[in-house]
């Protein structure tokens, strides 16, 4: 892999259609824009675009990724359409199999279905699932999804940072799909620990994937609004949900700070030469996804210009 | 007589014609999933989502409202007789529902201030609607386009979903909006105008 020329698939995330009240909008409009945007998407050349999902909060936050990303699927005709991920103990395995069984019939090889365990209280009380069965239940849709779709069917990513949902994605031969938050030492580090559970189980690791918060700027000034935008646009769902050591994060508001401020360092921002050498570093890590994270609500306004802008100036250097 | 297509796999293209001809709905025996994709291929054309699995209440709630934001509004819930239709009503209305010993509102919103939710269909295609007569039939490719217009006249329906069996899908299709539909808004045809919808295939 030459450092000048990336090797890697990139998409773009993270699509959620939510109305905030920092960033309000009419939710039908929202829906529309993401097909619209998908359709903008493969015409510009990514590769995909990667929806997330949560419940039961009033900003509508998409609890249902199945379904809009077959609203994206058909709207396109090449590209991929991923989840970012989906909460796969909050949803029925039969269903998910059958599901993931029609999306391939409509849209083949083009959907790809990230999934994590979930971690907000409220969404897992609503549906019944004990904190400490999530990674059983994500067990069990996994042994489901293997046995019907043996034929063909979706591929599958697996998010998480623990030991265990490392070694899941390895032994499993299945794929990666890491945070953005994560750091080059940390992130070379998982990558090691799924390939080794791999290497033991006698398979090895599909692919690695990642979502990456980015954005191309032209000054300092400019640099430090939009790292700022991206930092902030974590704040309320943190502050709202996070437990950080042992608390909410609104009622510890330094250690919010903490990672709101992490999530605003961690971002790719920088001339467009910056973004190509900061993929290069992720190619050489091993990861041979990135889904650039643009569509943040406190980017609405402008992230449709730099999906083109990325497109011009970044795409036409990877191979 | 509104008239309704059931769309076969994969399902698409029958949405794409049939919303391109102008019926006034698409019945999709399938994931709320493909309802949403048919209504991102179509642009008029309403869309039952008639899933055939038994979804939980709240994620079949969840799933419907996403599917009816997709559709712009376009979505018609069908479910079977065992579904928990008062529960998807709150859960449309915004209004909160119990679960686990917790309350909350199922998020998002459908588009639609009262998105319809339909039960059946029963054995002999019936499907019970809010103030709707409405039934799913199985139509031969081969019809008599007079004989089928006057069946769906006398028998009373406001919405008439056809089922097609048979070969010749696409031109039974088109008879169907050529020599049948016209019959359902017009009390008498003259030979003439039937001689001159007949020409036109």
């Amino acid at each position: 892999v030459g450092r000048d020329n990336p090797v890697l698939d990139v998409g773009l995330g993270l699509w959620s259609m939510r109305s905030t009240a920092a960033a309000p909008a009419p939710l039908p409009a929202l829906y529309r824009e993401l097909q619209d945007d998908a359709r903008l998407a493969e015409s510009l050349g990514f590769h995909s675009l990667w929806l997330s999902e949560h419940h039961f909060w009033y900003d509508g936050w998409c609890p249902s990724l199945l379904v809009a990303g077959a609203s994206a699927l058909a709207a396109t005709t090449r590209l991929h359409v991923g989840t970012g991920v989906f909460l796969a103990p909050l949803h029925d395995p039969g269903h998910v199999a059958a599901v993931g069984l029609a999306l391939e019939r409509l849209a083949p090889g083009r959907f790809e279905l990230g999934m994590g365990t979930g971690y907000r209280p409220d969404e897992l009380a609503a549906f019944g699932v004990a904190r400490s069965e999530r990674g059983k239940r994500l067990d069990a849709l996994l042994d489901r999804l293997a046995d019907a779709w043996a034929d063909g069917g979706p591929s599958i990513w697996l998010g998480g940072l623990s030991e265990r949902a490392l070694r899941r994605a390895g032994r499993r031969g299945l794929s990666l799909f890491l945070p953005s938050t994560m750091r080059l030492p940390q992130l070379r580090e998982a990558i090691d620990v799924a390939r080794a559970a791999a290497d033991e189980a006698g398979t090895h690791l599909a692919r690695v994937g990642m979502l990456k918060n980015a954005w191309i700027v032209d000054d300092a000034d400019d640099e430090a609004a939009v790292r700022r935008a991206i930092g902030e646009a974590s704040r309320e769902y943190g502050g709202a949900w996070w437990e950080l050591q042992g608390s909410v994060g609104f009622e510890v508001p330094e250690l919010l700070d903490a990672q709101v401020a992490r999530a605003a360092e961690t971002a790719l921002v920088g001339s467009a030469d910056d973004l190509v050498a900061g993929l290069a570093e992720l190619a050489d890590a091993g990861v041979d996804l990135v889904a650039l994270h643009v569509a943040l609500d406190t980017t609405r306004p402008t992230y449709r210009a730099m999906m083109s802008r990325i497109a011009a100036d970044v795409l036409p250097r990877l191979s | 007589v509104r008239l309704g297509l059931v769309a076969e796999e994969p399902w698409l293209d029958d949405a794409r014609l049939a919303d391109e001809l102008g019926f006034d709905l698409v019945w999709i025996e399938a994931p709320l999933a493909v309802a949403a994709a048919a209504g991102a291929a179509t642009t008029s054309i309403r869309i039952v989502a008639a899933p055939h699995a038994s979804l939980d209440a709240i994620a079949l709630a969840e799933e419907a409202a996403v599917a009816d934001l997709a559709t712009a509004g376009r979505l018609v819930l069908c479910v079977d007789a065992t579904a928990d239709v008062e529960l998807l009503h709150d859960a449309f209305a915004g209004r909160p529902v119990e679960r686990n010993g917790m309350r909350f509102r199922v998020t998002p919103l459908p588009a639609q201030l009262d998105l319809p939710v339909w039960i059946g269909p029963a054995a002999d295609g019936a499907v019970t609607g809010r103030n709707r007569s409405i039934a799913v039939r199985a139509v031969s490719t081969g019809f008599d386009p007079v004989e089928l217009a006057a069946e769906l006249r006398s028998a009373g329906l406001d919405v008439a979903v056809l089922r097609l069996t048979g070969p010749g899908r696409r031109e039974a299709i088109e008879r169907i909006v050529r020599l049948v539909r016209p019959r359902l808004l017009l009390e008498d045809v003259s030979p003439g105008l039937d001689a001159y919808w007949r020409s036109l295939g």
